[in-house]
């Protein structure tokens, strides 16, 4: 599976599509809802899933001595590296984030803290859950299927952000930096990291029954 | 060496009928059938990117659904022309493609390339048709497989690389331990190299021959005046305003017969039998 990984990221992932990962760069923006960065982690995976397609990889994949299913989990894990790198590199600039932002607020949106990460990882396991196994249903129809997923993201992020911004306690323990609710911050992020991986590998077991039936 | 059987599989407005045969080692074998006959998805569902709904397929003993990726190791596949990675250089493409094949031979590689003179600096979209099918059988026969499957691997090429290619897969046959089965339209190939005649039509197979006997055992035959009689014991005719002409089974002949005799070429048997008059399909 490792094989198939590396030849994905070799002959599908041009070296100009890891720009995308830097957009997860804009948690720097002050007040700005940071969800947009991790957003354009869909359009890198859209742009990969496209250069699938023209190079009619999966078929080339099919004549190579692999498992059917070791294609789809290679897949998945391209997907998780999108998403990964995008992520990595907000949390490499959150702690600059909270310095550019006045006071330390986010005005319009959750602070650049654990939560958000944490928030943020749900709303992306969400994505894998609806865009993975449907993408397998064929192994190359990605259009649909991706707008679902976009939307399931932003409905994801939007309930937990309203929640958070309605709700005064969670306002509190969630959003800011207060170093005494650190641990319900850092509840979330452990939440977000269960349910991602979770979700993750459940998407990518319907993805490979999905596959087991597809004629390439 | 490979042993299809009972293999369906159906599609709307197409079936594949119980489809079986057997490669032997060491053998070249033709697989011809007119456009949609089912040739390529047979090949494809050897390489298991088409899944039959039922049937068994087993390469040298072992069960492909059950050993998918040892048995892929064993078979080499070619589409007949290469058509992924269009912007990649083909350097790129063979250093991923090795990685996949434990018996992958840089020596045997380098030999085609500079066989089939090929540069492989350039991108798959700079190659012409024929280059693309030279590239695809590079890589397909430089990983020591047992079984080659080739979908139509000479019908992009000129007449002197159809030769030299047909060379090639003399050479790979000849230790008596590997074997062929290629797709053709072009039954000239056939004629030169083949050791067995694989055809198929309407999904179901018609003849699993040995090309020298399928040739012996059929005659074409010309004469003027068709009769039913003779008409119920050939396999098709044709009818034109000099006569006819049809191809017969020898053993049909009888001595009473009066019509010229010409020996049929591969091109013949499959046009005929594709008329099938009264071929049992």
């Amino acid at each position: 599976m490792l094989k198939l990984f590396k030849k994905e990221l070799r002959l599908n992932m041009p070296r100009a599509l890891y720009l995308f990962a830097l957009l997860g760069a804009m948690i720097i923006i002050p007040n700005y809802p940071y969800i947009v960065g991790t957003g354009y982690s869909i359009m890198h995976i859209m742009l990969y899933f496209q250069f699938v397609n023209e190079n009619r990889s999966q078929e080339f994949s099919a004549i190579l001595p692999v498992k059917r299913s070791d294609i789809v989990s290679s897949t998945t894990l391209v997907i998780v590296l999108c998403q990964m790198l995008n992520l990595a590199v907000s949390a490499i600039l959150a702690y600059p984030s909270k310095l550019l932002n006045p006071n330390g607020a986010n005005f319009v949106g959750l602070d650049a803290n654990l939560t958000f990460f944490g928030v943020a990882l749900i709303a992306l396991a969400m994505f894998n859950l609806v865009v993975i196994p449907r993408y397998f249903k064929t192994g190359y129809k990605y259009g649909v299927t991706l707008i679902l997923g976009l939307i399931t993201f932003v409905l994801t992020y939007g309930v937990f952000e309203l929640l958070v911004q309605l709700i005064p306690a969670l306002t509190k323990s969630l959003d800011g930096y207060d170093v005494n609710y650190l641990w319900a911050r850092l509840t979330v992020l452990l939440a977000g990291v269960i349910i991602y991986t979770l979700s993750t590998l459940l998407a990518n077991k319907t993805a490979i029954k999905k596959f087991e039936k597809v004629n390439l | 060496m490979l042993k299809v059987e009972n293999l369906c599989k159906t599609f709307s407005g197409f079936k594949l009928d119980n489809v079986s045969f057997e490669i032997p080692a060491g053998a070249i074998v033709g697989f011809i059938g007119q456009n949609g006959a089912g040739k390529t998805t047979t090949l494809k569902c050897i390489m298991g990117s088409v899944l039959p709904d039922s049937g068994k397929i087993t390469v040298m003993g072992r069960e492909i659904a059950e050993n998918e990726t040892e048995c892929k190791k064993l078979i080499s596949f070619s589409s007949g022309t290469f058509e992924y990675y269009r912007n990649k250089k083909l350097t790129d493409i063979i250093a991923v493609y090795k990685t996949f094949f434990d018996e992958w031979s840089n020596e045997d590689f380098a030999r085609y390339l500079k066989e089939f003179n090929l540069d492989v600096n350039k991108r798959v979209k700079e190659l012409s048709a024929g280059m693309k099918v030279k590239f695809a059988l590079s890589l397909a026969m430089s990983h020591n497989a047992k079984l080659f499957i080739f979908d139509e691997p000479t019908s992009g090429l000129d007449p002197i690389a159809r030769d030299e290619l047909l060379d090639v897969f003399r050479d790979i046959v000849q230790q008596g331990d590997k074997s062929i089965l290629f797709s053709t339209h072009i039954t000239n190939d056939l004629e030169k190299c083949a050791d067995y005649v694989l055809f198929i039509k309407n999904g179901k197979i018609l003849l699993e021959e040995g090309k020298d006997e399928l040739l012996e055992s059929h005659c074409l035959i010309k004469g003027e005046e068709l009769t039913d009689e003779l008409k119920s014991r050939v396999i098709a005719f044709k009818e034109h305003a000099f006569g006819y002409t049809a191809l017969i089974k020898r053993d049909k002949i009888q001595s009473s017969d009066k019509f010229l005799t010409e020996k049929p070429t591969i091109d013949d048997i499959m046009i005929y039998y594709n008329k099938e008059v009264n071929a049992k399909c």
